[in-house]
């Protein structure tokens, strides 16, 4: 087992490191933050020797090769350094740093949703199996077709105005907007329950989301194994339907499911950017589109560092449950 | 007689379907008395395993169930699950016939077993449970059963998951206990355990026994009565020697004489009627008299020293050879024009390796393969695509074989289309290769689906047949099929050669099959062919061990014989364990 998992582990690293690497020469041969460097309203020329040292300083000098700025930008990540913000902003934030306040932010979006939609997911999956073509069956797959149509967007309005609607009549209502109440004093009670409350409805649309497609793949792996001989040898064994299902079926049937939780992560990322900017939460997602936008080199292959470990970590995560689950593959 | 334990009256079942309401089973009637072992027999959707599923209470909800099942006194449809389940597993049990499937593969075969004890008996301990299922496992005769135990189902073998599942359903001494096909997905030598495994299993806890099978000749060996079932409803039911030597109905004459018989040498002397049908295919086969000697007709395939090695590796990013499957050693077999050689050997001894090479018409790893005298390795591409018409196969799934989406005259003509042929030609040969086959022309634009499992598979023959090869390999080319289909297949394939003089390779994993069409048995072990002779030498007087032990392992379709040759194989010993006799409960002591 543990063999098992330390060579998947080495595995992911080393798709870790390609997969940013990637993003890190793609955005470096394509973006060019040295013309937005300096605005065209600029009154007297820069000296030139300055102009050098401003972008080397940025790492982003078009005069030095592209594999000399990677070189430089590996020999910063080996230290822990992911170089400054570029682009149009100017202010030379460390990348860390900037990943250091959004990451938790975000985090406990995507941890809490997804967390939250695979278990719905299952719990509603496996039930519909069960019950095949009961009403709830019915009506759990009308309903998770509906959310699967309509995009991302679309379900945060409705939530939102949902919301709103209920703040209308009753006035009480979760808050519409914002992570965090700048008003209240930070660490106070009212300020740790505000940020409870404006959790709630970003949570929500991302474990709707995750569910709707979670319920439908469980549903397919639990109608396998309803039909599975083991199942039958189970009840004749003497288990009711109830037990042997739960006994022998639920695990069989979570088998598969390992693989889509390694991917769900990175689904719940990229809902999580609609979210972050609906929402106007600063998490990463908002960096990210923000990054892209402003030509920041070193942001971009920073926020790429960070969902590609966020990925893999899921990977890992999912093999574990996979091996937990399955002795044929330890 | 006894009370009966098991009363069926009157029992209908049938499930809704696309094509109207389905009738599994129809007013079937019979009774199980207690220690009596009944064989249910039938061919394929005769209803044999829907019966013994109703009995169990395990039919799909979708089923519609009327008639009435009483169990030791039990109403079975007026109880609930929950009361069901306090039955199944403590007085009746049931085995399965793919052990493969039916035990789950992420729990310890110990503890599965162990499952069964504390599911009715829940004051065991976990830790007695276990002793327990050790010493189940021990008397079914798995060696090292306190390793085993705790081993998973994928790391046993077919065979021994089987004595796991025996193991599972004699653990709380039941009363009633359902065999359905239990040996159907084995090879015949552990068949032959297995058989006698459970005989002596029912023996021993003196239950009653219901075997559903296809195979005669299983039940020859086991059954006290047999039931006869054909298309949903009951044929005939009497006692194992009425029905084998004096049956009274056609049908159970007709399934009686299409059993291949290994024995059929001195069939005269056997009272059964099983087999007689192959008998005349036997005639079919020798009728052509005058051939002259095999040494003088010219060799089709010639198969030297072949060698096929799979490296077995191990490693995630570095592979490494860690050892070897020496799938094919060092095998030499030649064929003549219009022969027969049956290449017969057990799952994973080789011979669909030996047949993948010889269809690939490539330089083996090591050896030489000579087709027509040429050898495959010297063939440029266009001799090699021309080579493929005069070296044909039957599969063995006529299921999978066939295109579903193409009319057969289609299928039939796609090597001939390959090969080149007119439109004019191909349109006269399909005809003319539907009627060898037993087909009438007018079939030619139905659709696979449209035809039964032995039609299929005589469109996989005609196929095959298309471009006039010189040898034909059959791949288990019966295996799929029922018994009265089976011998109707091999009785066309027999005329066909006697007819064409093709030539075949029979592959087959049953000696009795190719008792009648071959004329000379390859028997294959472990990669190698240990013993090559004449067909009635091979039976008569087989050479090597394992011919010997292939051979007496074949089921017998004669009570008196089969009966015979039966041994002990449980550990009574074993299974009285260590607190001698089962778990001290005082409800059951009785």
């Amino acid at each position: 087992m543990i063999r098992f998992v330390s060579l998947r582990v080495l595995t992911y690293v080393i798709l870790a490191f390609v997969a940013t690497s990637f993003a890190y020469l793609l955005s470096a041969s394509l973006m060019h933050p040295e013309e937005v460097l300096y605005p065209p309203i600029a009154t007297e020329p820069v000296p030139a020797a300055t102009a050098q040292m401003y972008l080397d300083v940025r790492n982003v000098n078009p005069d030095t090769p592209l594999f000399e700025r990677y070189a430089n930008w590996l020999g910063g990540l080996v230290r822990g350094d992911l170089g400054v913000t570029t682009g149009t902003n100017k202010s030379m934030v460390p990348v860390m740093d900037e990943l250091f306040t959004r990451v938790p932010i975000s985090l406990r979006l995507v941890v809490l949703g997804t967390v939250i939609g695979t278990v719905l997911g299952i719990v509603l999956g496996m039930l519909a199996a069960v019950r095949r073509d009961s009403i709830g069956d019915r009506l759990s797959t009308l309903l998770a077709f509906f959310i699967l149509s309509l995009p991302t967007p679309v379900i945060i309005l409705i939530v939102q105005q949902t919301n709103q609607g209920i703040m209308d009549l009753s006035g009480w209502g979760l808050p519409a907007i914002n992570p965090i109440n700048p008003l209240l004093e930070p660490g106070s009670w009212d300020s740790i329950t505000y940020q409870a409350k404006a959790l709630i409805m970003p949570t929500i649309v991302l474990a709707v989301t995750a569910a709707a497609s979670y319920s439908r793949y469980m549903k397919v792996t639990t109608l396998d194994v309803l039909g599975s001989d083991y199942l039958r040898t189970a009840r004749a064994k003497g288990l009711t339907r109830g037990r042997a299902m739960n006994r022998h079926g639920l695990r069989m049937a979570l088998i598969p499911m390992g693989q889509y939780f390694a991917f769900a992560v990175g689904g719940a990322f990229s809902g999580s950017l609609f979210v972050e900017l609906m929402f106007n939460w600063q998490g990463i997602g908002r960096f990210a589109i923000s990054a892209i936008q402003m030509a920041d080199v070193n942001g971009t292959a920073g926020v790429v560092l960070y969902t590609a470990i966020l990925t893999l970590l899921s990977a890992t995560f999912a093999d574990i449950l996979q091996g937990a689950l399955d002795p044929r593959i330890r | 007689m006894s009370e009966p334990i098991l009363s069926v009256r009157d029992l209908s079942v049938s499930f809704p379907s696309e094509y109207g309401t389905v009738h599994a089973v129809q007013d079937l009637s019979y009774e199980v008395h207690k220690g009596e072992a009944l064989a249910i027999v039938g061919e394929s959707g005769s209803g044999k395993s829907v019966s013994s599923l109703a009995v169990m209470g395990l039919l799909p909800r979708t089923a519609s169930i009327s008639g009435e099942i009483e169990m030791l006194g039990h109403r079975m449809f007026e109880l609930d699950d929950r009361q069901l389940s306090r039955l199944r597993g403590n007085t009746i049990s049931m085995v399965f016939q793919d052990p493969l499937s039916a035990l789950t593969p992420v729990y310890r075969v110990g503890e599965q077993i162990a499952e069964v004890v504390r599911i009715h008996h829940p004051e065991t301990s976990k830790a007695r449970a276990h002793q327990r299922a050790v010493e189940l496992l021990d008397a079914v005769g798995i060696p090292e059963p306190g390793r085993r135990a705790n081993q998973y189902p994928h790391e046993f073998s077919g065979g021994m998951r089987q004595r796991a599942m025996i193991a599972m359903a004699i653990a709380n001494e039941p009363e009633l206990i359902i065999a359905d096909e239990p040996t159907t997905a084995l090879d015949v030598t552990i068949q032959a355990q297995v058989m006698d495994l459970l005989k002596s299993a029912q023996e021993l806890i003196g239950a009653a026994t219901v075997l559903i099978t296809h195979d005669m000749g299983v039940v020859a060996g086991f059954a006290d009565r047999v039931l006869v079932m054909k298309d949903s409803r009951m044929v005939e039911l009497g006692t194992v020697d009425e029905i084998f030597y004096t049956p009274r109905e056609q049908y159970t004459r007709d399934l009686l004489a299409a059993v291949p018989r290994v024995d059929a040498g001195e069939a005269g002397e056997s009272r059964s009627v099983a087999g007689s049908a192959m008998q005349k295919l036997a005639e079919v086969v020798d009728d052509d008299g005058a051939r002259p000697p095999r040494e003088e007709m010219p060799t089709v395939l010639e198969v030297e020293e072949l060698v096929r090695v799979f490296p077995i590796t191990k490693g995630a990013i570095v592979r490494r050879k860690v050892g070897e499957q020496r799938a094919v050693d060092g095998i030499s077999f030649d064929i003549r024009q219009g022969e027969c050689l049956a290449l017969v050997g057990e799952s994973g001894s080789g011979k669909t390796t030996t047949l993948m090479e010889i269809m690939q018409l490539r330089t083996p790893q090591q050896g030489v393969i000579r087709i027509g005298g040429k050898e495959t390795g010297a063939l440029t591409r266009k001799e090699r695509a021309a080579l493929r018409s005069d070296v044909t196969v039957v599969f063995q799934d006529p299921m999978a074989a066939l295109d579903p989406r193409m009319p057969i005259a289609d299928i039939i003509k796609e090597p001939m289309r390959v090969q080149g042929y007119s439109k004019e030609r191909m349109d006269e040969r399909v005809d003319w290769l539907l009627k060898m086959v037993g087909l009438l022309p007018e079939h030619a634009a139905r659709f696979p689906t449209e035809f039964s499992g032995g039609q299929r598979q005589r469109v996989g023959v005609a196929r095959a047949l298309a471009c006039d090869p010189k040898l034909i390999i059959l791949d288990e080319p019966t295996s799929a099929l029922d018994v009265t289909v089976q011998a109707g297949v091999l009785a066309m394939l027999a005329d066909l050669r006697a007819r064409l003089g093709v030539s075949f390779l029979f592959v087959s994993h049953d000696l009795s099959v190719v008792r009648h069409i071959s004329d000379r048995i390859a028997v294959m072990q472990k990669g190698r062919i240990v013993e090559l002779g004449d067909t009635e030498e091979v039976f008569t007087n087989p050479q090597h061990p394992y011919s010997r032990e292939l051979l007496s392992a074949v089921p017998i379709p004669d009570p008196e014989v089969a009966r015979a040759r039966r041994r002990e194989s449980i550990d009574r010993e074993a299974f009285e364990g260590t607190t001698g006799g089962f778990l001290p409960d005082p409800e059951d002591a009785e």
